[in-house]
C-alpha cells in the first residue's frame, strides 16, 4: 500500500481528480493502470460496487452499446431492447463486485449478462405474441442475413473471419447468435440432425475464436 | 457416460455443451446443468467456455449499437446512493450478519469521532480557495476544483492536535490532513471510506504533519475515517477512528 502524497510534494499530475486514469481508491494503490486493461475495469467495478456513480456513467459508456446491440439484434424491437438494456445495465451496478471473478474481458461479462437476458426476454410467453412483430423473418434467405450482419460489423478482422465459415456454418451461427434460436429450433428450420447442428456450431466458434485469437 | 477422451481432452460432446452454453441455445434446463456441472468441475472446460463467450463478445463489440440518448438518464434514476445487495439465501444473509457483528463497535466509534466535525458547508470553491492555500501549498491540486461546486467539511483531533479537510465535488475527492501528530515506526495513519450502511473500505496509507489524498468522487453520505494502523496499513481497520468526517 503506498503512501498519499505530502503536502510539501507535488503530485505532478494536471487533472489529479480525473479519477478514470487511476486505480480505485478502494485498492489502496496509487499505481497506474491501463486504460481498457483487466486491472483497470476490476477498479471501475469496484468502484461502482462501492456506489460510485461516476465509474458506472464510464462503465456506461463502454458497454451499454455492446449491451444494447445484442438487445436489438436479438429482440429485433427497440422498446423492449432498450427495457433489457436498462435491466442488464442496473444488474452490472448491483452485481459488479462480482466481475473481477469472471476472469475475462469486461465485454465478454458484460456480453454473457445480456445474452442470457435478451434470450430470456425472447423465449418469455409475454414476448412471444410481440416477437411476432419483428422485423425478422427467420426463414429469410442466409444470403440476405449475412449481407445485413456484415454491413452491421465494425471491424475488418471480424468480418474477415465471418468469411471464413462456409455457408452451412454460417446459418446456424446467424440462428443462434443473430436469432436467438435454440440449438432444435435450427435443427427443425433447418431440416438437420440434432447432432449435425451442434457440430456445425461448434466448428464455427472455434475456427472464429481461432481467427480471432481468443485465448 | 465417457464425457472426457482417452487423452483427458475435452469431447466433441463436452464443446458442444459449452458452445450451447455460450450461446444460450440449450432446448433444457438439463441441458444446462450438465454444461454448468463440466464447467465447474473440469477447468479445461471453464477456460474454453471463456474463450467462446470471449468470441461472441468480439462479435458483440463489432455490432455495438448506441442506445437512445434518455436511456442512461433512466438508468441513473434508478440507482440507489448505494447497490442494493444482490439476492441471498437465508444461510447466507445470517452468515453475512454474523460476520458484520464486529463492525457494528468500529461503525459506532465512527459515528462518534464525527461528532466533532464542523456542519458540512456547500460553498464555490473561489470563496475558500484562499484559506485553503493556506493549508496546503499544492495549488496545482486545488486549481483542479476551479468551477466545481466544492463541499467542505472538517474534523479534529479530540485533543485538538491534529484535523482533516474534506473536499467533495462531482468530480472527486480531496482529504487534507493537517498537523498530525507523529507515531512510532510500527504505526500508520489509513484512511477508509464508509458508504452508507457498508464495510470499511481500505483507502491510502498517509504520514503524520501535512499530507493530502486523492479519492474518487464519493456518495455524498460516505463517511471518511482516519485510523491508526500497523505500518503499511491494513485490509480491514483494527482500531476506532480518531477522526471522521461525512461527505
Amino acid at each position: 500500500m503506498n503512501r498519499a502524497d505530502t503536502g510539501q510534494s507535488n503530485t505532478g499530475s494536471g487533472d489529479i481528480l480525473n479519477t478514470m486514469d487511476r486505480a480505485p481508491s478502494g485498492t489502496g494503490t496509487r499505481a497506474e493502470v491501463n486504460p481498457g486493461s483487466t486491472e483497470y475495469w476490476s477498479g471501475l467495478c469496484q468502484r461502482v460496487a462501492q456506489g460510485d456513480h461516476q465509474a458506472f456513467d464510464s462503465l456506461y459508456t463502454e458497454l451499454s452499446p455492446v449491451v444494447y446491440g445484442i438487445s436489438v439484434r436479438l429482440i429485433r424491437n427497440t422498446a423492449q431492447a432498450s427495457e433489457v438494456t436498462q435491466e442488464v445495465m442496473l444488474e452490472i451496478w448491483n452485481n459488479a463486485q462480482q466481475y473481477s471473478q469472471s476472469a475475462g474481458s469486461i465485454y465478454a461479462w458484460a456480453s454473457t449478462i445480456a445474452r442470457r437476458r435478451a434470450i430470456d426476454r425472447i423465449r418469455s410467453e409475454e414476448a412471444r405474441t410481440a416477437r411476432e412483430d419483428r422485423n425478422f423473418t427467420v426463414d429469410r434467405e442466409v444470403a440476405q442475413i449475412d449481407d445485413e450482419l456484415m454491413a452491421q460489423v465494425d471491424s475488418e478482422q471480424v468480418r474477415d473471419c465471418l468469411a471464413t465459415l462456409t455457408v452451412k456454418e454460417k446459418q446456424t451461427v446467424i440462428d443462434t447468435y443473430y436469432g436467438g434460436s435454440t440449438y432444435a429450433q435450427v435443427a427443425e428450420r433447418r431440416q438437420m440432425p440434432l447432432a449435425t447442428v451442434k457440430s456445425r456450431i461448434r466448428s464455427a466458434l472455434q475456427r472464429l475464436k481461432t481467427c480471432l485469437e481468443v485465448a | 457416460m465417457d464425457r472426457q477422451n482417452h487423452d483427458g481432452s475435452l469431447s466433441t460432446e463436452d464443446h458442444e455443451l459449452l458452445t450451447g452454453l455460450a450461446l444460450e441455445a440449450f432446448d433444457s434446463p438439463e441441458e444446462r446443468e450438465r454444461a454448468e456441472k463440466l464447467v465447474s468441475s473440469n477447468e479445461q472446460a471453464a477456460q474454453w467456455l471463456r474463450g467462446y463467450r470471449e468470441t461472441l463478445a468480439r462479435l458483440d463489440r463489432a455490432t455495438a449499437m448506441e442506445p437512445p440518448a434518455d436511456l442512461r438518464e433512466k438508468i441513473f434514476a434508478e440507482l440507489p446512493e448505494q447497490a442494493s445487495p444482490a439476492p441471498i439465501s437465508l444461510s447466507e444473509r445470517r452468515e453475512q450478519k454474523r460476520r458484520s457483528m464486529p463492525r457494528y463497535g468500529w461503525l459506532a466509534a465512527a459515528a462518534a469521532a464525527v461528532v466533532l466535525a464542523a456542519v458540512p458547508s456547500a460553498i464555490a470553491v473561489n470563496q475558500h480557495q484562499r484559506a485553503i492555500t493556506a493549508e496546503s501549498e499544492n495549488n496545482e491540486l486545488l486549481s483542479v476544483l476551479d468551477g466545481q461546486q466544492v463541499k467542505v467539511v472538517n474534523a479534529q483531533m479530540p485533543d485538538g492536535n491534529g484535523a482533516m479537510t474534506l473536499l467533495a465535488s462531482s468530480k472527486g475527492t480531496v482529504v487534507l490532513g493537517h498537523d498530525l501528530p507523529a507515531m512510532d515506526q510500527e504505526h500508520d495513519y489509513q484512511l477508509w471510506t464508509i458508504a452508507a450502511g457498508g464495510t470499511p473500505v481500505p483507502s491510502d496509507v498517509v504520514p503524520h504533519g501535512d499530507w493530502s489524498a486523492q479519492l474518487p468522487a464519493l456518495p455524498e453520505g460516505t463517511t471518511i475515517a482516519l485510523t491508526v494502523e500497523p505500518a503499511g496499513g491494513s485490509q480491514a481497520p483494527t482500531t476506532d477512528p480518531v477522526m471522521a468526517l461525512v461527505g
